[in-house]
């Protein structure tokens, strides 16, 4: 039973085994060779895709949903090359930096002719050919076909990537013909025969499989008369015999046996196959084949006929699983050859040991008020992040990640301090070699920094941040790049993480849709933290302040390294500076759980509840302000630091409740805080609305958002909050109309703000503009 | 490529090539065609760059590493692996359609994963209790 391998098998310290990215639509094969292992029961077999209730096994590799088994999610198509290179970059650059001995362990990504459409498949290549990643392999199965038609009908898949590989700096192995051919091809002395397979596209070897040795001896060997006497002997079923490179052993095993030993260049394997072989008339070479999933019984006989599976007829049509005895030569072969290879395959691992992680009283300094001192929450963090590599204990895994934006963050001391890692040193001398934060690259480098690259950057941080589960040992990974570019732009590589329990911190810099001033449309990021809400183990944060953000990072630390939960983080930093006002006594709970007061009204005004997150935090204080000033309107200030973390609790409380009518209700966090709480309730962020309405439901009385809906564009900070109306002036009036929906206050009071407040009604609305 | 108007002389430098990989091996023959074709793009001739070689297994069959296993018994197992691969699909689509899943792929890579498998990927150390 997969769930329970991890219990049964204590890995010992030398563990290392080879990685293997097994793609996703051939896991019914990885399921049934561990049938045959024993590692999985007939029972389960027949809960091929039906997981819901007990143990069934999962469509394509989730290790999510069989986490004893399966690595890396390989679906969806492209992800699994990409991931399988940042991982083995990822395996040089610990060994390189002492951190953990990876030089004897090799990865193998086996991908589809068809996948390799994606631009995540290929896009990462030459970076495998420049970093000379001789412990990856590529195995690409090249059947021609993809689930509409051929790959490339009109011309040549192995062909097209043989160069592009080959440019790129790889070591090519092709596997084209099976060992039937070697006699023919020893007797081409004059090249015809080459001539002949150089001339016919993929349109036509599909073909050939399709309709057989009759066909094939026409329509390839007769197109010249030399070719067809070269067959003239061979019977069609000779003809049709004719193997595929990459169904012959021989051959596929020369393959592997020659890239194990290359050295100094990843290799790539070009394995000619055919789809569906073995299935005959019912999708052999047939177009329809990649979603053909059933076979009659005809079919079922033909199958089992043709693989001499001993199933009598009589039992044939219910397809029964097969398996010999476990004292079978079968089974023993099978077996012999894994227990010589060190163990099954794939097995995935979660017995790291725990990390100690320092105290909140490390980041001390950040928790104090910074005096007069103007700070902005990215240089808060760059600060933690410094006290971090320092610390004795973990300061050694923590993997810090940038993609060429490090200058933006404020992180080029890094540079110096830590390294930039460099599997060759640094050549040169650096042109700052002379100042006093030069850029250094060292083969001991720290710092990942993979350039103008968030789905590398991406890749990286995943192969960090299930270093625990892969190799053993876990490693802290933070990636911080424009929040823009985070789940938006790699969202399929985030769920991905998801899937295999990453734990590690994605830190969103630059972020909030007002507060990046001028780069505009493109860049401004008000609903990340929408993107982030939709993966269920990502815990996001908006933090306002640089003890929020120390809090929540050390909180994060302890849960993901030293409790172990899988887990990982989506924090957003920004770039405005503003004097940091210290954490409140007691506050710490609240800014974990997602809300605290942060200034309760002293005035005797008509009272109101203010929430705020992010830099828009300090709008909301400043709105309170002119509320007591110009209204008499007392408010208590809330600081918001996860509206998603509210929801989530919301949610689960509301559905527990549903589900327990007969018991006292539990009461949602947020809705406890707010409880008795006097007035109406509005919030302001820096993302559009439905970001603040996460938590409408589990608030009682009048609730008003406001937001930044709508396309971002270039301007000063006041004007993009003017725009998006999120500033003080228009939180104030959201206010006092929201106390005059409830009966607070006289309906002349708003129009009064609206005048006094320069705001013009008639503005047009900015999700139209 | 235009058509050989000159084959006595191709074969002339054929020749020599064999010569030079006989007796003073690859390394030297590669070092002697990339000089030529340096020689002739310095000297003006615009020679296209092709990435693809032939049609052909990389490996010649002369240094194919020979397979070590019992092939007649792997591929046995490998038809029993075939065979449950392709049953449990079925089997899941014959309780509904809506199961769906997928038996060519695998069909078609089998013999990429079995000779990894039985030949080539290490697994983690088995510890006590395995």
């Amino acid at each position: 039973m997969w769930a329970s391998i991890i219990f049964f098998r204590a890995r010992t310290p030398a563990q290392d085994g080879d990685l293997v990215f097994f793609p996703g639509h051939s896991a019914p094969g990885i399921y049934a060779r561990a049938y045959l292992e024993g590692r999985i029961s007939e029972e389960e077999l027949y809960q091929f895709r039906q997981e819901v209730d007990g143990e069934g096994l999962s469509s394509y590799p989730h290790p999510w949903l069989m986490p004893g088994f399966w690595q890396f999610p390989t679906v969806s198509m492209g992800l699994g090359p990409l991931m399988a290179i940042y991982q083995a970059r990822f395996m040089r650059y610990v060994n390189d930096r002492g951190v953990l001995k990876t030089n004897d362990r090799k990865v193998w990504a086996f991908m589809g002719d068809g996948e390799m459409d994606e631009p995540e498949a290929l896009g990462a290549i030459s970076l495998a050919g420049r970093e000379r990643l001789d412990n990856l392999i590529f195995v690409v199965n090249c059947n021609l076909q993809r689930l509409d038609g051929p790959v490339r009908g009109n011309g040549k898949i192995i062909q097209e990537l043989e160069g592009v590989f080959r440019g790129a700096g790889w070591n090519v192995i092709k596997v084209i013909w099976g060992g039937y051919w070697d006699p023919l091809l020893a007797r081409d002395k004059d090249g015809l025969l080459l001539k002949r397979m150089q001339e016919a596209v993929d349109g036509e070897y599909q073909a050939y499989k399709a309709k057989g040795g009759a066909f094939t001896r026409e329509h390839f060997f007769g197109k010249y008369p030399e070719l067809a006497e070269m067959v003239a002997t061979m019977t069609d079923e000779d003809i049709w015999r004719l193997n595929r490179g990459g169904h012959d052993p021989h051959k596929v095993y020369a393959a592997y046996a020659a890239a194990v030993k290359h050295t100094r260049q990843p290799t790539v394997i070009l394995a000619k196959t055919v789809k569906g072989y073995g299935m005959g008339d019912a999708g052999e070479g047939q177009n329809i084949t990649h979603s053909q999933k059933k076979m009659g019984e005809v079919a079922l006989r033909a199958f089992r006929d043709r693989f001499n599976i001993p199933i009598e007829d009589e039992h044939i049509a219910a397809a029964p699983f097969y398996k010999p005895a476990a004292d079978s030569p079968e089974l023993k072969y099978l077996m012999e050859r894994r227990k010589d290879l060190g163990g099954s395959l794939p097995a995935r691992h979660t017995d790291a040991p725990r990390l100690e992680v320092p105290g909140l009283d490390a980041f001390k300094a950040l928790l104090e008020s910074s005096g007069e001192r103007e700070m902005s929450t990215t240089m808060a963090f760059v600060r933690l992040l410094s006290t971090l590599v320092k610390d004795k204990k973990v300061g050694s895994a923590v993997v810090p990640i940038v993609p060429d934006e490090a200058r933006t963050f404020g992180m080029e001391g890094m540079f110096r301090q830590l390294g930039i890692y460099s599997s060759v040193g640094q050549l040169y001398q650096p042109m700052d070699s002379d100042q006093l934060m030069y850029y250094r690259e060292d083969q001991k480098g720290q710092v990942l920094q993979e350039g103008i690259n968030e789905a590398g950057a991406m890749s990286s941080w995943i192969a960090a941040a299930t270093s625990y589960s892969n190799h053993g040992i876990s490693m802290i990974p933070f990636y911080i790049y424009y929040s823009m570019f985070g789940f938006q732009r790699v969202g399929d590589l985030a769920w991905a993480a998801g899937d295999m329990q990453a734990r590690g911190f994605l830190i969103g810099g630059t972020a909030g849709r007002t507060t990046l001033a001028g780069e505009g449309l493109q860049h401004q990021d008000g609903h990340s933290h929408l993107q982030a809400a939709t993966i269920p183990n990502c815990v996001a944060y908006d933090p306002a302040f640089s003890h929020e953000l120390a809090v929540v990072v050390q909180d994060g630390l302890k849960r993901m390294f030293q409790e172990q939960e899988n887990i990982f983080y989506y924090i957003t930093v920004m770039n405005e500076n503003y004097t940091q006002p210290g954490l409140p006594d007691g506050a710490a709970e609240g800014i974990l759980k997602g809300i605290y007061r942060f200034r309760e009204g002293s005035g005797k005004g008509v009272p109101i509840q203010l929430l705020g997150s992010g830099t828009i935090l300090r709008e909301v204080i400043a709105a309170a302000d002119l509320l007591e000033k110009d209204f008499k309107v007392t408010a208590d200030i809330w600081s918001v630091t996860s509206f998603t973390e509210l929801r989530r609790d919301g949610l689960d409380v509301e559905r527990w409740n549903m589900l327990h009518p007969d018991q006292e209700p539990r009461r949602s966090y947020v809705g406890q805080q707010l409880e008795g709480k006097p007035g109406p309730i509005v919030a302001a962020t820096d993302y559009i609305r439905s970001h603040p309405d996460q938590i409408r439901a589990f608030v009682s009385g009048t609730y008003r958002v406001l937001g930044t809906d709508g396309f971002g564009r270039s301007d000063l900070r006041s004007q993009l909050r003017k725009f998006f109306e999120v500033n003080r002036y228009y939180i104030a009036v959201a206010a006092l109309k929201a106390l005059v929906d409830d009966g607070h206050l006289e309906p002349g009071v708003v129009t009064e703000a609206i005048g006094k407040y320069h705001i013009d009604p008639e503005k047009p609305n900015p999700v139209t503009v | 490529m235009k058509p050989d108007i000159d084959p006595q002389e191709t074969q002339e430098w054929l020749d020599a090539l064999d010569g030079v990989l006989e007796n003073e091996g690859i390394e030297r023959a590669h070092y002697l065609l990339e000089t030529l074709i340096d020689k002739a793009r310095r000297s003006g001739a615009y020679l296209p760059y092709s990435a693809k070689t032939a049609y052909l297994n990389t490996i010649p069959v002369t240094h194919q590493e020979r397979f070590p296993g019992d092939r007649s018994m792997e591929r046995r197992i490998r038809s029993f692996i075939r065979w449950n691969a392709m049953a449990m699909v079925v089997q899941a689509n014959r309780l509904s359609t809506e199961l769906g899943g997928h038996i060519a792929s695998f069909s078609s890579a089998a013999t990429l994963f079995d000779v990894g498998f039985n030949h080539f990927f290490p697994g983690a150390h088995p510890g006590p209790g395995w």
